[in-house]
């Protein structure tokens, strides 16, 4: 069974942490591979999960009743997904998030991490910086697709 | 400077508002124009008047004479509705060329956007012909949507290559896509290219090519190494009506490829 | 009378025989435009003789306005630029290019066949022959030179006036080097002179044309000192443009206040644009007949200061007032410059004259110097 630690090491969302830090997360975070059809989230379900993509494809959708699954985002390796909620009341999907292709994923869990960085501010805050990062380009590349560059 | 007269041999409809057409001269003879990839010709339709559109053909294949045309306007109807055997009127080539000569030894990024893909095919095609004197090859292609796509079965051949790596992203997009979905811009990190010999050629929407630009120089390339296609009203093409003016360059002149370092400082003004 | 003329020799003619000047072009196959008064208005026209020049006519110019007054003498030169420019000559304001017609399915493209007409350009400018030249280093440089102006300019002939002794009301050419004597590119140049009854005209010849024309017309030497005197005569110019780093403070001050308060007044009527001697902005027309089997394409002038002028699929480049006023003045002063290797401006002060509502550019580059400059203080001045 390969250890977790230098597969988190290799993911770009841990680049650069201290390896007593990747100690800490690798405490969370499990292996999980996903066939095609399977789904790494629901919308409307609890977000308990944070996902760091290895390899494979995973379609992000919003679900339309009349136009059905709408692709607003294709994440493929390197890539990251979920919401680092650290509040009392647990945050909720609100989309889908759909395996198009064979995927491996690494699988965080909200809770251990919360309770963790709590414990640990140095580590909270290395976490917190990247998801600040990961958040700031989610939000670049939101408003992009927003503004529809390919208008008339 | 007079039109010459062409003949439509074939249209093809691309998408709900984009055309291809093949041209030649007329009673079947070929077109015989050679073009560099990057210029334009303005059409004419007869009685309609001009418009500046873009070669999108192979420079090597100057029998045909390949326009890829969005109806946008009257003049455009008139000459997206051509069917074979219309006649038009064509003048050029016009305009400055992508730089694929002195792109020689370097890897080459090609990032268009919509309708962009149609000025950088030439040069595409030239990369292919030429494909030992180039480094890596990468073509980024986003629409907003799958529907928007030009070029389909051409872009699936090109997926094919093992000598060319093609990123296509759209917009949005529904269930049946298996492509990548996201603003062009995020599929940049993805592709190869070597840091110091690297030439990139972006033509899309003025926004598409602002924010291509800014994520290369965030990668660590130069101005120098990046090269962008305007677009303006014009109506005579040669650098004389004053209807194409950015700042000091007249973009059917001096353009429309520029080097990005030449006209930074007007890239990002506005209204002008 | 007839002594050997040459490039370079000065003459004098009475204005009794200035007619036979004009006689003598039109008969060397000349046809003769220049200022004369039609309906009240100064502007530039066929001439028959010189007696259809405004004799006794001098103007009042100042931003906004323009006035013709009758003087005390009866000077044919007396007043100085109107409204029109020569450019109307040789870059005519409608003009057909080609015509189409349809034949077996196709068409075909039937160039436009125009006689090229001579004309004797009378009592040019300073400023206007400069703009001349500006028009020359737009439309006859690069592979593809305007055949419509090079067949034009070609054939045209330059009688010049050089301005003195009066008051310019909104002209700077002397800011711009284009004036107010003219130095170059003229047939003939000339000096009007009214000293108590006499009245004569000192001419210097500036071609082997202009030689031809003169050895036609009764003329004298000039005696030694008379150029001087003519030469001393002074233009009184109330304003002036910096001119130096003006190309670098422009393309330094895009976003400079100065131009929103200009937007407030400018009216975006392009008037300006259309008096200028040295814009050159047109547009086609195609057009068709009601049967739709002939189709014309026509050259129009045009400004920079329509909404349509920038106009691409999905909207104007320029969609604010501000923008475009903006183009214009940062074409004529600073892009030009980099373009066509001199500035666009000669300093004739027909779009002060012109503008409705007397925008003055010496004043706005002014603004915009001062508030630069203001700026830079209060920054230094925090530190």
């Amino acid at each position: 069974m390969e250890k977790i630690e230098p597969i988190l090491a290799a993911h770009p969302f841990c680049q650069g942490l201290d390896p007593k830090h990747l100690k800490e997360l690798a405490a969370c975070a499990s292996r999980v591979n996903l066939k095609a059809g399977e789904f790494l989230c629901r919308a409307g379900e609890e977000a308990g999960r944070f996902y760091l993509i290895l390899q494979g494809r995973v379609t992000v959708e919003i679900f339309s009743a009349r136009r059905g699954p709408l692709t607003v985002q294709t994440l493929g390796e390197g890539d990251t997904l979920g919401w680092l909620w650290f509040q009392e009341q647990p945050y909720h999907w609100h989309l889908d998030a759909r395996v198009v292709s064979l995927s491996r994923v690494l699988s965080l869990e909200v809770d251990c991490l919360r309770r963790k960085c709590e414990a640990d501010h140095d580590l909270g805050f290395e976490v917190l910086k990247r998801y600040a990062h990961f958040l700031a380009v989610r939000f670049r590349v939101s408003a992009l697709q927003l503004a529809d560059m390919f208008q008339a | 400077m007079q039109p010459e007269i062409f003949e439509v041999r074939r249209n093809k409809r691309e998408t709900a508002d984009t055309y291809t057409l093949e041209l030649g001269r007329p009673g079947g003879a070929a077109a015989d124009f050679s073009f560099a990839p990057g210029q334009f010709n303005m059409l004419y339709a007869f009685s309609r008047g001009e418009a500046p559109i873009s070669i999108s053909g192979d420079p090597a294949r100057p029998e045909t004479l390949v326009h890829t045309v969005r109806l946008v306007g009257n003049v455009t109807r008139g000459i997206c509705k051509a069917r074979p055997g219309t006649a038009l009127g064509v003048r050029g080539p016009l305009g400055a060329a992508w730089p694929v000569a002195e792109a020689v030894g370097h890897d080459v990024v090609l990032v268009a956007g919509g309708l962009g893909l149609a000025p950088l095919r030439p040069a595409l095609y030239h990369l292919l012909q030429h494909r030992p004197d180039y480094g890596n090859l990468e073509l980024i292609y986003g629409a907003r949507t799958p529907a928007d796509l030009l070029y389909r079965r051409e872009l699936e051949r090109w997926r094919g290559r093992f000598d060319l790596r093609v990123h296509v992203s759209v917009d949005r997009a529904g269930a049946d896509w298996r492509g990548g979905v996201g603003v062009v811009t995020t599929v940049i990190p993805r592709s190869r290219f070597d840091l110091e010999h690297t030439t990139v050629l972006i033509c899309g929407p003025q926004m598409m090519m602002r924010y291509t630009v800014l994520e290369f120089l965030h990668q660590g390339l130069k101005p120098e190494q990046i090269f962008v296609s305007m677009e303006r009203q014009m109506k005579c093409g040669l650098g004389r009506c004053g209807h194409c003016q950015w700042g000091p360059f007249f973009v059917c002149k001096d353009g429309p490829v520029f080097r990005y370092d030449a006209v930074q400082e007007w890239f990002e003004r506005r209204e002008v | 009378m007839a002594s050997p003329v040459t490039v370079g020799a000065k003459v004098i003619i009475t204005a009794a025989d200035f007619p036979k000047l004009l006689a003598a072009l039109a008969r060397l196959g000349y046809q003769l435009v220049g200022p004369t008064m039609r309906d009240g208005h100064l502007i530039y026209g066929d001439l028959a003789g010189a007696q259809e020049l405004p004799a006794g006519w001098t103007d009042v110019q100042e931003p906004g306005s323009f006035r013709l007054e009758r003087r005390s003498d009866g000077a044919l030169f007396g007043y100085g630029v109107g409204q029109q420019s020569w450019k109307q000559f040789l870059f005519p304001s409608r003009h057909l290019l080609w015509r189409a017609e349809r034949q077996n399915g196709g068409f075909r493209i039937l160039p436009s066949s125009e006689e090229i007409p001579r004309y004797a350009f009378i009592g040019v400018r300073s400023c206007d022959l400069q703009a001349i030249l500006v028009q020359d280093r737009v439309f006859l440089r690069g592979p593809h030179p305007d055949p419509v102006y090079q067949a034009r300019r070609r054939e045209a002939f330059i009688l010049a006036v050089h301005c003195g002794d009066r008051d310019c009301g909104t002209g700077f050419c002397r800011s711009m080097g284009a004036g107010p004597r003219v130095s170059s590119g003229f047939d003939l140049a000339l000096d009007e002179i009214i000293r108590g009854s006499d009245h004569y005209f000192l001419i210097e010849v500036g071609s082997e044309r202009g030689a031809a024309v003169l050895r036609e017309t009764p003329h004298r030497q000039a005696a030694a000192g008379e150029p001087e005197a003519a030469g001393a005569a002074v233009v009184r110019m109330g304003r002036e443009l910096e001119t130096r780093g003006l190309k670098e403070l422009l393309y330094r001050n895009y976003e400079n206040p100065r131009w929103d308060e200009v937007a407030a007044r400018c009216l975006n009527c392009g008037n300006c644009a259309w008096v200028c001697p040295t814009c050159f902005c047109h547009t086609v027309e195609d057009v068709t007949d009601i049967t739709g089997e002939v189709a014309e394409r026509w050259r129009r002038q045009d400004v920079c200061f329509t909404v349509d002028h920038s106009y691409i699929h999905g909207g104007s480049i320029r969609p604010s007032p501000r923008s475009r006023y903006r183009q214009w003045l940062t074409h004529k002063l600073a892009a030009w410059i980099d373009q066509f290797g001199s500035s666009g401006c000669v300093g004739c002060g027909r779009c002060l004259t012109w503008c409705p509502v007397g925008i003055d550019l010496t004043a706005e580059v002014r603004a915009i110097r001062e508030a630069e400059a203001s700026l830079k203080e209060t920054e230094h001045g925090e530190d």
